[in-house]
Parts: C-alpha cells; sequence; structure tokens
C-alpha cells in the first residue's frame, strides 16, 4: 500500500540507508491470499492453530484478536525491528522487515508440533492436554457462577489441588500428566471421568471460598479475573502492572529493565496535536508550512 | 610470511572468538590489502560474512551464521514453554544459542521444533564447577536467557 503513495521500501530506504523499514501483513506480502481482505480470526483459521481452540463440542472458538494481531502481529514486528537495529549496528545498513501474523502465528505452533511429532496429539478443538482435554487444565464453574482456572499439570501441583479440596488421590491416579497409557484414551475415558470428580467438588464453593482456600499455595489455581477485577488483584496492585495516565487505567510499559526505566507514559495526544512544532522542527518556512497544510 | 589463505584463517578466529566486539584494526586491513585482490576478498574479513570462505575448522563452521543477530551471543538455561520458544526465535535469526540442560535431561530426538538452531550441553547445575563453567560462558555471551521460574 505504501508503494502507492511513493513510499514504498525502494525509495524511502534509498534515501536513508539505515533506515529499518518495518512492515505487518496478515497473509505476507506474496503469496494467493496476499491481496485479500482478512482479519485476525483469518489468518490464525490458517495456521492450524484456531483449530484447536474451542469448547468441548468440537466448536472452534475466536481467542479475542489477541493471538493474531498483537501477538503474531504487533510483537513479533517489534522484535524483528529490534533485531535488525543489532544487525544495523554492525553493518551501518538499514533493511526491511517483513512480518506476516500468519508466519508468526504459525511459529507459535512450534511446541505443539513437538507434542505432534511425539504422538501427544488429537486433531480437535480441546483434544490437547493444554486446551482443555485433561481435568487438570481447565476451567472451573464455582458455585456462585464465577470461574477458577486450574492449571495443576505436575503432580506435586495435581497432589496439592486434590489435597485442598478433599479428593482422593487414588481415584485420580491414572490421570496425571498425559504420557500415562493410550493418549487417545486418557482424552476420551480417563480425562472426562476425572474433569466430572473435579468438577462437582470446586461447584460446593464459591470463587471467594476458593481463593482462599488455594490462597499462597502450589496447586496452580487462579480466579478468571474480569478486566475491572484485574485492576484491583493484589499482585497486579503491588506490582504496579497497571497505572494511570491522566486518570484512565492501563498497563504498564513492558517488559522491565533494571538500568534503563522509561518515564512515565505520556497520555494520547488529539491527533493533529504537534503537527506543527514537528513542521517547524523540520524546518520548514511559514510558506511551505502553509502550502503543506492547504495543499490538496 | 602469511600466506593469503593462514591469513583469513587467523582473521576468522580471531573474529570467531572476539565476538561481537571484533573490530579488525587499522594494521590487519592494510596486511589484507597487500594480498592479491584474486585470493581473497578483503570484506569477508571486516564483515560479519564469514561464509565467503570455505570453513575449515569445524567451530567455525558451527559459528558461521546468518541474518540480523549473526554474531550474538545467548545462552539459554533450559525450560518449557516460552524460554525454549524464545530461543528458537533468536536461533532462527542467526544467533549462536548454547542450551544447557540439567544432566540426565532425556533427548527431545527431532520432535521438537522450538529446539532446533542451538549446539547443546548438559550440567549438573548443582556442582560448583558446572556453575563455574556457566559463568566462563557468560563472560563470552551477551545474554543469558533463563525462565527457571516458570514451573
Amino acid at each position: 500500500m505504501t508503494e502507492r503513495l511513493g513510499l514504498g521500501p525502494e525509495i524511502c530506504c534509498q534515501r536513508n540507508p539505515r533506515l529499518i523499514y518495518a512492515r505487518i501483513t496478515g497473509w505476507g506480502q506474496d503469496g494467493p491470499l496476499s491481496r485479500t481482505a482478512g482479519h485476525d480470526i483469518n489468518y490464525i483459521a490458517l495456521t492450524g492453530l484456531l483449530h484447536q481452540i474451542g469448547d468441548k463440542q468440537g466448536r472452534p472458538v475466536p481467542p479475542l484478536n489477541v493471538i493474531g494481531d498483537y501477538g503474531g502481529g504487533g510483537l513479533m514486528v517489534a522484535f524483528g525491528i529490534v533485531c535488525a537495529l543489532f544487525e544495523r549496528a554492525r553493518s551501518g545498513r538499514g533493511q526491511v522487515v517483513d512480518s506476516a501474523m500468519i508466519d508468526s502465528v504459525i511459529s507459535f505452533t512450534a511446541p505443539l508440533m513437538g507434542l505432534r511429532n511425539q504422538g501427544y496429539w488429537i486433531d480437535r478443538p480441546a483434544a490437547n492436554f493444554l486446551s482443555g482435554a485433561a481435568h487438570y487444565y481447565d476451567t472451573y464453574e464455582t458455585r456462585d457462577g464465577k470461574w477458577l482456572a486450574v492449571g495443576a499439570i505436575e503432580p506435586q501441583f495435581h497432589q496439592l489441588l486434590l489435597e485442598r479440596l478433599g479428593l482422593d488421590p487414588a481415584e485420580f491416579a491414572l490421570g496425571v500428566g498425559f504420557q500415562q497409557g493410550l493418549y487417545s484414551e486418557l482424552v476420551e475415558d480417563v480425562w472426562p471421568a476425572l474433569r466430572s470428580k473435579l468438577a462437582a467438588a470446586i461447584r460446593r464453593y464459591s470463587r471467594a471460598e476458593l481463593e482462599a482456600m488455594f490462597d499462597g499455595s502450589d496447586a496452580c489455581v487462579s480466579p478468571i479475573l474480569s478486566m475491572q477485577e484485574a485492576l484491583e488483584h493484589p499482585h497486579n496492585v503491588a506490582r504496579k502492572a497497571f497505572i494511570e495516565i491522566d486518570g484512565v487505567a492501563q498497563n504498564a510499559p513492558v517488559p522491565r529493565f533494571s538500568r534503563s526505566r522509561p518515564k512515565h507514559p505520556q497520555a494520547p495526544r488529539a491527533v493533529d496535536a504537534n503537527t506543527l512544532e514537528i513542521l517547524k522542527e523540520l524546518g520548514l518556512s511559514t510558506a511551505q508550512i502553509e502550502h503543506v497544510l492547504t495543499a490538496r | 610470511m602469511l600466506g593469503a589463505r593462514n591469513f583469513v584463517e587467523v582473521c576468522k578466529r580471531m573474529a570467531v572468538s572476539a565476538g561481537p566486539r571484533f573490530e579488525p584494526c587499522s594494521l590487519l586491513i592494510e596486511m589484507a590489502k597487500k594480498i592479491p585482490a584474486s585470493e581473497i576478498s578483503r570484506d569477508s574479513i571486516v564483515n560479519d560474512d564469514l561464509s565467503a570462505n570455505e570453513p575449515t575448522d569445524a567451530v567455525a563452521e558451527v559459528r558461521t551464521s546468518s541474518g540480523p543477530l549473526a554474531g550474538l551471543r545467548v545462552l539459554e538455561l533450559a525450560g518449557i514453554g516460552p524460554g525454549p520458544y524464545a530461543g528458537m526465535l533468536l536461533g532462527d535469526l542467526g544467533a549462536e544459542v548454547i542450551r544447557i540442560e540439567r544432566r540426565g535431561a532425556e533427548s527431545a530426538g527431532n520432535t521438537d521444533p522450538t529446539l532446533r538452531n542451538r549446539r547443546n550441553m548438559t550440567l549438573d547445575l548443582k556442582s560448583q564447577a558446572a556453575v563455574d563453567v556457566v559463568l566462563r560462558l557468560i563472560e563470552r555471551s551477551d545474554v543469558l536467557l533463563e525462565d527457571s521460574d516458570l514451573v
């Protein structure tokens, strides 16, 4: 698109050979779909990943637009830019960083490929021990209609989970981990039965009671917080994970650096708040500025 | 008098052992200029494109890398999930990633893509000798990557 404006990579990089020209697309710069419209849900649909995320009835569920737009898109290009800067420190030259969301999300499937290659895999939603097949890695409803996240994968954490809920470890022995017996048997038979038992135990308590029950433990049990609740959770408050800018609560800058701490972020400004100031910084005369502001 | 080929080898070894901090001094550049152009590309000494010449040394071959992170040395204390994924990203882009697993850890064979592009070693990090090895590696590394806090 920038090429059509006369701002494509060739022109820009010729103008400034040190420029890092960073491009984000969904489909990539080439390939059969490269000129078609799409959104996050479309890009992640073609990666094999969306197919894995869904409900127990086999329906894939959109994970908001976090995986494609922000993970595969924004985060990956930011990383690519920094890599190019590192290279530029040695070569003195810029280059084009071409970050396609679909490529990046495919890279997120790398660990899943490992599981698949090793046989711990069934190709449908909620059939992976990390997508809700396993009783120990799933969400559970509480007595007051709220939700709990359980992630007790390792045996020692699983043990703590059962202990605090008063469940008999012997009944859960065959379902610990994901490598006991046939993987498909775990998914079809063992884990569903264990999920029912765990769900019944959890449903006896309110979310607040469960939070108190598991407070400070290694059972890997957490309340699933709404956005408002996340703002107020003691862990986030203690760490200042949220900050306020002009009264608007939002995430703090990430990640954190031991020496190079950025200033408190500036609130977003109006779209044209700095136009004049920047044109003056560029050294444009009043007449030139007038021309820029009025030319069609 | 060093022949052209030996000179290139010496420079390569110096570049490789110095890592990102290697900048050929003017003497080296003057010496390089005296070598007939037909025998050697001067650019291959002052740039990082060590693949311009056939590596004769196993270490140089392993360390010859390309991509924006060529020359970056990463020490990865083995974890699962985010750590190996980050190590993969860095290694894929040319960083030299050494992954340290605990002694007795099982090899995943060729099944886990996130473990590609590494040199691997095992150490018993409970021993002071192993810790000393890691500290020596750290002296010559740019990055230490660890996710030991995760389960």
